[in-house]
């Protein structure tokens, strides 16, 4: 089951098969892409865990400056690879494909969604912290899809370089890596990412705020808040 | 009082609120805070999160608890009512020990031990009696080992979120953090409490501020240099904050004295600095209390 489900997260920076058309330099992409793979394909998962374990509790100021120097390198790059992609795609295209892997994505999740939970469960190791980061990632990474599905593109056909939206998926794709990282750690090395609570507060808070209290009578989560701070409360 | 005064609400705080019925709190607390207008009552976003991160661990646990002592036997549904309230009075009755062995044994340094969390987590169980009796195995493990689960943690988040939303503004003006100018002054809050902290490692204690502590501090410092309040009056429950405050007024004192800063380089940031400085006020809860009886 785990390779399935790395393979939907670690593929979703690929470069989109529909581009093979007109002018669009794909050999040129894809090349660039292998290179990139290869060069960083340890080594980005590294870095992002390094990126994650920082930005929660950034005191060690050596390893902060040998990761920013790598960030940097790779940004770089990947900026070059970017900008090839932002000059040769309008911006339908651009939206188009990032909206393909987010499904992509989100299929993926979904359907080893039960499966993820029981082999945690089942595990030597069963460990609540990570299947709830689980649900929640693909809670979040469902909102922003349909967040996004509801852009309005007015001119589909300028240069992404040129569309002001760019920037929204640019961030889509940088935190559908950065949130990910702890379900992809789990996944390769057997481990839970030791700040994921606080992680996790910080996805609940996001999806909290996005929703409007609806009671259910299923909802152990309603029923608890009820007799924990409605019931009483109104006793005292 | 001006306009621009508020009122802002540390974690322990929002706890004490939030939980007093549980914690057996003083009812002034509640009270205190409800005698605040909604712009008043101010609540960082940093300070939401954190709050929220203590309920998810506390819940988690609850439902590993649940999940070892009645999920995996599998005879639950053939237990008549009075086995099943045995078997959750023992449950209830070690909790504490129960909820000790699952964080040594599976989330040891990932969950802190004790205080709040167990008590939560203990509470989330006891109120969650009734429907472990009245549920079949199948809808249980949906609710509690499964997919079901974080709907539920959501619903009961929001839950709470509104309640605060009612009460007070929460705040979230995290693009102060992230503006691209050089800020000379924030330069010498960060020197101040890096002194706070090596202070305290050189007495030996192993607590110090969390990077959380820090960001705070510093946000509440930008909100009130960017004029967005003209006096803040942090509530707190510990005195961590109001040393970091003091150790950071003395290292401002000491440049504009001269003895940091023998060039004087910095001493107009000193300045601007401590006069910011002084519009924050760290307060405790009781303090307060008491003043507002007098």
């Amino acid at each position: 089951m785990s390779a399935d489900l790395s393979l939907p997260l670690e593929e979703y920076y690929k470069v989109p098969n529909e581009m093979k058309n007109r002018n669009f330099p794909v050999h040129l992409l894809e090349k660039m892409r292998d290179y990139l793979v290869k060069q960083y394909e340890e080594n980005l998962f590294e870095i992002y865990e390094g990126m994650l374990m920082l930005i929660l509790n950034p005191e060690d100021e050596d390893k902060l400056k040998i990761l920013l120097k790598e960030a940097e390198k790779i940004k770089e790059d990947f900026e070059l690879y970017n900008s090839m992609l932002e000059n040769n795609t309008t911006i339908g295209e651009y939206v188009n494909m990032v909206m393909k892997e987010l499904q992509k994505l989100i299929d993926g999740l979904k359907k080893n969604e039960e499966e993820f939970y029981k082999e945690v469960l089942n595990s030597d190791n069963p460990n609540f912290l990570i299947t709830t980061y689980y649900s929640l990632y693909l809670r979040f990474v469902t909102t922003v899809y349909l967040k996004l599905h509801k852009t309005n593109i007015t001119k589909p056909n300028i240069k992404t370089k040129d569309s002001r939206i760019k920037d929204i998926f640019n961030i889509t794709n940088f935190l559908v890596g950065f949130f990910g990282t702890p379900i992809l750690i789990y996944i390769k090395k057997k481990e839970v990412f030791p700040y994921i609570s606080e992680l996790s507060g910080a996805l609940l808070h996001a999806l909290v705020a996005d929703r409007t209290p609806m009671p259910s009578k299923d909802s152990l989560g309603y029923y608890l808040f009820s007799k924990i701070h409605v019931v009483k409360n109104e006793s005292k | 009082m001006s306009q621009n005064e508020a009122f802002f609400l540390d974690t322990n705080i929002l706890i004490k609120w939030i939980y007093r019925g549980i914690l057996n709190e003083n009812p002034a607390v509640e009270d205190f805070i409800d005698s605040l207008s909604k712009g008043q009552c101010v609540i960082l976003h940093i300070n939401l999160s954190e709050f929220e991160t203590i309920i998810y661990d506390a819940y988690n646990i609850t439902s590993h608890v649940i999940y070892e002592k009645i999920l995996s036997k599998q005879d639950w549904d053939k237990l008549g009512v009075e086995d099943k309230l045995r078997v959750l009075e023992d449950i209830r009755k070690n909790f504490e020990q129960i909820y000790e062995q699952i964080l040594t044994k599976y989330y040891n340094g990932q969950i802190l031990p004790r205080g709040i969390r167990q008590i939560l987590a203990k509470t989330f169980f006891i109120e969650l009696e009734g429907k472990l009796i009245d549920s079949n195995l199948e809808a249980l493990r949906n609710h509690i080992a499964l997919n079901q689960r974080t709907d539920d943690l959501i619903d009961y988040i929001s839950g709470i979120e509104n309640t605060i939303r009612k009460n007070c503004t929460i705040l979230n003006n995290i693009n102060l953090l992230f503006n691209d100018d050089i800020i000379k002054e924030n330069q010498l809050i960060y020197e101040g409490i890096s002194k706070y902290i090596r202070n305290l490692k050189s007495e030996g204690y192993n607590k110090t501020p969390s990077r959380n502590d820090q960001i705070i501090f510093v946000y509440l410092f930008l909100l009130l240099r960017g004029r967005i309040y003209d006096k803040i009056v942090f509530i707190t429950d510990d005195n961590d904050f109001e040393r970091m405050h003091n150790t950071v007024l003395n290292h401002l004192k000491d440049i504009i004295n001269g003895n940091a800063d023998l060039r004087g380089d910095f001493k107009e940031y000193a300045i601007e600095a401590n006069d910011i400085l002084r519009k924050l006020v760290i307060k405790g809860i009781n303090d307060l209390i008491a003043q507002q009886k007098r």
